[in-house]
């Protein structure tokens, strides 16, 4: 049992400006939690705020419900990966993963047992007693999770352990975190600003910007109602198209106007926008959801296309602006050149409607009628 | 263009090797060269070999006296140089450590290494007089203290700030208390900078001159520098032998030392780790 809550957590590191303010969560026992957002949102802080590695300026942390503010990290029983690894270089790898072990004076045995079961678990055994410097980045990754496994914390928390990997181990590694996860079974809080390790670890995700949460959800709602313009776009690669457009009513219908193209919207986004006034919004829509062909309302010309395999990326100039859109290869008959002409429509089902002054999602969703 | 690349590098070599070999060697040369070959025109070789000169400055000038004092003043001052030094160095490199004076030692420090030693011999004076202290070799042990903390620490903070923070905190995740931190994780991986941090200190305190040379007044006391500086003067300058044979005396015990630090002290402090 091991369930971690923070209460208006404020951070601020210089008595003047906040790196984080408000910062309110609850997170259930065995949850894995994303914290996402660009550089500099502070992730980093939160984490190291509930390690007691950083003073919580304001506010209550409280784990496995004992409040935690001032107790100091070794005796929070938390264990936490490092981007850097922060192996001790002077020790073995089983030196690495057994001193946690050695401080609390747990029988030698048993010791040997649990750092050989860790081992066992992350392939590690041919190395134990290697020297973090002659082992490569992946293997040193995994004795940091080694390192954090033998203590059988009740939180694991994880800063960007991926990000110093390259693009192919990190695949590998993140459904290793994934299989240790349901093999160890605790919770865990996991920073990282690449969204894809978010969409695809987390059972929630918290998505930050500038010190404050964003929006708090599933990767499916994140995903599919993204509560503002910048969530919107942080998720989903490629990033989602912004357009200028006019939110009208026509016969008691809402409809988006966008360069002159109207576009009725379904019957679930008339519930959700329920008294919303006509107004200039900012429409989203993503590439994936773009549909290609000749019926299409909209035209636009093709300044470049990507092929990456299994899509291709459009890069369109349309409505004056560049619109990207996500074609299957398999959709396509031919490639696409520079300077054509291509047609495309828009399916209302899938348009965000922001509003242009707060940035906002204008749509007010009714819980558990939702079903994408 | 090649071969007088090759040439040139051979002769600046050469030149080198002359430059700072020649001079100890002609001290070796002349620590065992009888004093009938001194006079006149002097060989490049001695044709015979004598140990007269270390006898005499053993059974003459009480050398082994002087060298006892040595070892007294440099690693008892080394000790506590490096005891304060060390901690003093981390404590101030760690952010989590916070106390109002800290901006004030810093500069304390500071002063302490750029204004020139003679600068402090007065009042030094002034306060082991006071104290009564002149007749002892506490006053050697303490201006080596004075001058190595500094410089202690100036080195150690660099080396402490290069060392990367995560491992700190990965080792207090662990439940490293601050004082298992220190000496199971910083001290291990500071190891290499404090062997060099004490040589470097270690030389100092055994060749400190500026001070013995006022503070020491009664020869029962005096450190081997003192006591190579009575040689060159007492018997009118003729008796480069003992002369020569003091000064090899004195780089003997620094190069044991010199030899220990690299083998065992690194070792000893990382456990044989940091062996790279
Ligand atoms: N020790 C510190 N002292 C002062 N300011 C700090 C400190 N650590 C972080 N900050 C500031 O707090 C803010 C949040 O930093 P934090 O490291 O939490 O970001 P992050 O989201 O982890 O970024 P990244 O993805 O680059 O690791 C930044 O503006 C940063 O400049
Ligand atoms: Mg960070």
């Amino acid at each position: 049992m091991s369930s971690v809550i923070l209460k208006n957590i404020r951070k601020s590191y210089d008595n003047e400006s906040f790196a984080i303010h408000d910062f309110s969560i609850t997170i259930a026992d065995r949850e894995f939690i994303v914290l996402v957002g660009p550089s500099g949102c502070g992730k980093s802080t939160v984490l190291n705020m509930i390690a007691g590695l950083e003073d919580i300026t304001d506010g209550e942390l409280f784990i496995d419900g004992e409040l935690m503010n001032d107790v100091e990290p070794q005796s929070r029983n938390i264990a936490m990966v490092f981007q850097s690894y922060a192996l001790y270089p002077h020790m073995s790898v089983f030196g690495n993963m057994a001193f946690a072990l050695k401080l609390q004076h747990t029988p030698k045995a048993e010791i040997d047992s649990r750092v050989r079961e860790a081992a066992e678990i992350l392939g590690l055994t041919k190395y134990l007693d290697r020297k973090p410097k002659e082992l490569s980045g992946g293997q040193r990754q995994r004795v940091a999770i080694g390192r954090a496994i033998v203590r059988k914390p009740k939180v694991f928390l994880m800063d960007e352990p991926l990000s110093n990997l390259d693009a192919k181990l990190r695949t590998q590694m993140r459904s290793e975190i994934l299989k240790l996860r349901r093999r160890i079974n605790t919770t865990f809080i996991y920073v990282t600003h690449d969204q894809t390790e978010a969409m695809t670890l987390g059972d929630r995700i918290v998505v930050m910007k500038d010190g404050r949460i964003q929006q708090t959800g599933t990767p499916q709602e994140v995903y599919s109602r993204p509560t503002n313009i910048f969530t919107a776009g942080f998720i989903g690669t490629p990033q989602m198209n912004f357009l200028d457009a006019e939110l009208e009513i026509r016969d008691g219908i809402y409809c988006l106007n966008a360069g002159g193209v109207i576009t009725v919207l379904p019957q679930d986004k008339q519930n959700n926008l329920r008294s919303v006034n006509p107004q200039p919004v900012t429409a989203g829509v993503r590439p994936e959801h773009i549909t290609l062909g000749d019926g299409g309302k909209f035209s636009g010309t093709v300044d470049i296309s990507e092929h990456l395999g299994s899509t291709i990326h459009l890069h369109v100039s349309t409505l004056g602006t560049d619109m990207i859109i996500a074609v299957q290869t398999m959709n396509a008959q031919k490639g696409f050149a520079s300077g054509e002409k291509i047609s495309y429509s828009l399916d209302g089902r899938f348009i965000h409607i922001f509003s242009k002054e707060t940035g906002k999602n204008l749509e007010r969703y009714d819980y558990g009628t939702f079903g994408l | 263009m090649k071969l007088f690349g090759k040439s040139a590098k051979i002769f600046t070599g050469i030149i080198l090797v002359l430059v700072s070999v020649f001079p100890s060697y002609w001290l070796l040369a002349m620590s065992v060269r009888p004093m009938d070959e001194m006079r006149g025109r002097i060989s490049l070789i001695p044709s015979s070999l004598t140990l007269e000169h270390f006898r005499n400055l053993f059974t003459e000038k009480d050398f082994s006296r002087a060298l006892a004092n040595s070892l007294q003043v440099s690693l008892i001052s080394l000790a506590f140089s490096l005891v304060f030094g060390v901690c003093a160095a981390y404590v101030l490199t760690r952010q989590r450590f916070r106390f109002r004076a800290k901006k004030p030692f810093n500069f304390w420090i500071l002063i302490v290494r750029i204004l020139p030693p003679v600068a402090f011999t007065i009042p030094l004076y002034t306060m082991f007089n006071r104290l009564g202290l002149l007749s002892t070799k506490i006053p050697a042990l303490l201006s080596c203290i004075l001058i190595n903390i500094p410089f202690i620490v100036w080195f150690m903070v660099s080396f402490f700030q290069r060392l990367p923070e995560d491992i700190e905190k990965s080792a207090r995740i662990d439940g490293a208390s601050e004082w298992q931190l220190f000496t199971r994780i910083v001290l291990p991986l500071a190891a290499p900078g404090i062997a060099a941090v004490t040589m470097l200190s270690f030389l100092y305190a055994w060749n400190e001159y500026t001070y013995s040379i006022i503070f020491v007044q009664s020869p029962k006391n005096y450190t081997i520098p003192l006591t190579l500086a009575t040689l060159n003067s007492e018997d009118s300058l003729t008796n480069f032998g003992l002369v020569a044979a003091g000064g090899i005396m004195s780089v003997l015990p620094v190069l044991a030392f010199v030899v220990f630090a690299q083998n065992y002290l690194i070792a000893g402090l990382s456990g044989g780790a940091v062996k790279e």
